[in-house]
């Protein structure tokens, strides 16, 4: 979601307007987004950093929501505790539409956004990297197991298009 | 850093997962884990539930065990800790005090309650009250002891003499009991009360059983037959013993091992045991290959079906179920296969080792997997006396 606000800079007299897009984050205890109950994990603080500076801050409800806002292209999501940051995550935008879901890489991007492991090896170290390795073959697997298919590994039309379905629901994407 | 590339997409980011231990041969200290999906699967009968949706774990009770948090999604350095739900079914051993993890991710546990309900053992960041990342679900068995009876079978045969197969029994046995153990099964073998067994009969071919399709299972119900003639035991009464017949070879040499448990040998009018072919065993591979073999074959003897018998999917292809214990071994590949997203991933490390099949009994129950549930299904063929 893109949104547009007003913004006054020290040196201007009057307002211009930057892009300040909001990416839904979700940390779960478990991938998937199983009938009626998230898993989310629930009491995480958190601050989200954007160009230098802190612009917001809070702590997860049960469904382990944070809703990311990214100034520019990129955004810092650092989880706190005792006031200290404990993890980052850097979040940053992509204009291109997704990989077709026939294709290895448009199958870990939606296994990623559904919180799949892949590992991290590939150029953006997300584990999308089009290999159809071991944990994309342990993900395909989980995604079969969870959403009770044929589980045989293999991305059919019912695998795909039931996967397209889930995340269709995260992205809008087929 | 963790680095996420969105779009106008939700993302679910899943900060851990738990995982055995260690790779490699099987140890009782580091059971495997039934982390097939993160679906629970169907409940199964004599295991509690909880709402975890993460794996499932058996422990022997009273028995330590190591097990790992995989830092999938969180940085190396977040401080993790271990706590439980039943303290008093599950003793954190290490991390002393719950945490920090260690960077291995390895914590120490005990079952010390063999209870209907173990809880959840958690993961949690920052401190042992701190939100909770991750959960697995604890199974504490009470012990089911199991003697085995090793026979070193020599065949000779009208005109030829065989040769007795050299295996190393003791150490095949310590791993075939590290299989069963998380199931709270325990194979117990005890030279002192139940000595390896050397055995002679005599047969067609030398050195050889002629494999069941060849003779109507002739030859096998005799070999089935020795331990009850050599105690002088009535048919149909037995030594309360699994008997382990270690024989060269099978007439079929794709046949390595075999196991008839009571209701098959009821069918057949035999004895029940287990049989496996080998001979020169002497590298830690080889002794790890026998033993599961061994441990197949009582899983056979214990009830337990092929995975993909009774099966509507088609696991005897896929990295899970080649993953099992219950793998029909005939069916292995000698070599991964080029993966397509609509080929058979069979997957060809599968944490033991490469080119072998697990050691995964499992603990879930996931629809459609009719040979589930392995766990239960052995306990229950125990409890109520169906293994002898």
């Amino acid at each position: 979601m893109t949104t547009e606000v007003a913004r006054l800079t020290r040196d201007s007299t009057a307002h211009d307007t930057v892009n300040l897009r909001t990416v839904e984050i979700y940390f779960h205890k478990s991938p998937g987004w199983p009938d009626g109950d998230q898993r989310g994990i629930e009491g995480l603080e958190y601050q989200v950093l954007s160009e230098g500076s802190v612009i917001q801050s809070g702590r997860t409800g049960n469904d382990g929501k944070i809703e990311v806002s990214i100034r520019g292209n990129e955004s810092t999501l650092q989880l706190m505790f005792n006031g200290a940051s404990v993890a980052e995550y850097r979040f940053t935008i992509r204009d291109e539409d997704w990989e077709a879901s026939t294709t290895v890489i448009g199958i870990q991007r939606r296994l990623r956004a559904l919180g799949y492991h892949l590992g991290h090896s590939g150029e953006g170290a997300d584990g999308i990297d089009g290999d159809l390795g071991e944990k994309t073959d342990k993900a395909i697997l989980d995604f079969q197991l969870d959403y009770e298919l044929t589980a045989d590994g293999k991305v059919g039309d019912r695998t795909r298009s039931s996967l397209n379905s889930v995340v269709g629901g995260t992205a809008g994407r087929t | 850093m963790i680095t996420f590339n969105v779009k106008d997409n939700k993302q679910i980011i899943v900060p851990i997962r738990f995982a055995r231990a260690t790779v490699g041969f099987s140890t009782r200290d580091d059971p495997d884990l039934d982390d097939r999906g993160f679906d629970r699967g169907k409940a199964v009968y004599g295991l509690s539930t909880t709402d975890v949706r993460g794996p499932l774990v058996g422990l022997m009770v009273n028995h330590t065990v190591n097990l790992r948090v995989v830092r999938e999604d969180i940085d190396d350095t977040a401080p993790l800790y271990i706590t439980c739900t039943e303290p008093s079914v599950i003793e954190i051993l290490e991390p002393a005090g719950g945490g920090p993890l260690p960077n291995t991710g390895i914590f120490r546990i005990k079952g010390t309650t063999s209870r209907g309900s173990a809880g959840k053992v958690q993961v949690r960041l920052g401190s042992t009250s701190g939100p909770v990342l991750g959960e697995l679900e604890p199974h504490v068995f009470s012990r089911y002891t199991l003697p085995i009876t090793p026979h070193r079978v020599r065949i000779d045969t009208a005109t030829a003499t065989g040769t007795r197969p050299d295996v190393p029994i003791e150490r095949i046995l310590r791993r075939v009991r590290a299989i069963w153990w998380p199931c709270g099964i325990d194979i117990r073998f005890d030279p002192a009360t139940r000595p390896i067994v050397d055995d002679n009969i005599r047969l067609s071919t030398v050195d050889t059983v002629r494999d069941p399709d060849e003779d109507n299972w002739a030859e096998v119900k005799r070999v089935l037959g020795l331990q009850r003639q050599r105690l002088g035991l009535a048919a149909g009464t037995n030594d309360q013993s699994i008997n382990w017949y270690i024989i060269h070879r099978f007439s079929d040499a794709n046949t390595v091992g075999l196991g008839i448990r009571r209701q098959l040998a009821d069918t057949l009018n035999c004895d029940p045991g287990i049989f496996t072919t080998a001979n020169g065993v002497n590298n830690d591979r080889e002794i790890e290959r026998v033993a599961r073999t061994v441990a197949h074959e009582i899983g056979h003897f214990l009830t337990l079906e092929h995975v993909q018998n009774r099966h509507a999917d088609n696991p005897v292809e896929d990295t899970y179920g080649r993953r099992q214990l219950m793998f029909p071994i005939s069916w292995l590949p000698t070599s991964p296969t080029p993966r397509t997203l609509t080929t058979t991933p069979r997957v060809d490390n599968v944490g033991y080792g490469q080119e072998v099949r697990g050691c995964l009994l499992t603990l879930k129950n996931h629809l459609k997997h009719e040979t589930d549930k392995e766990t239960t299904l052995a306990r229950t063929a125990v409890r109520r006396g169906q293994w002898f």
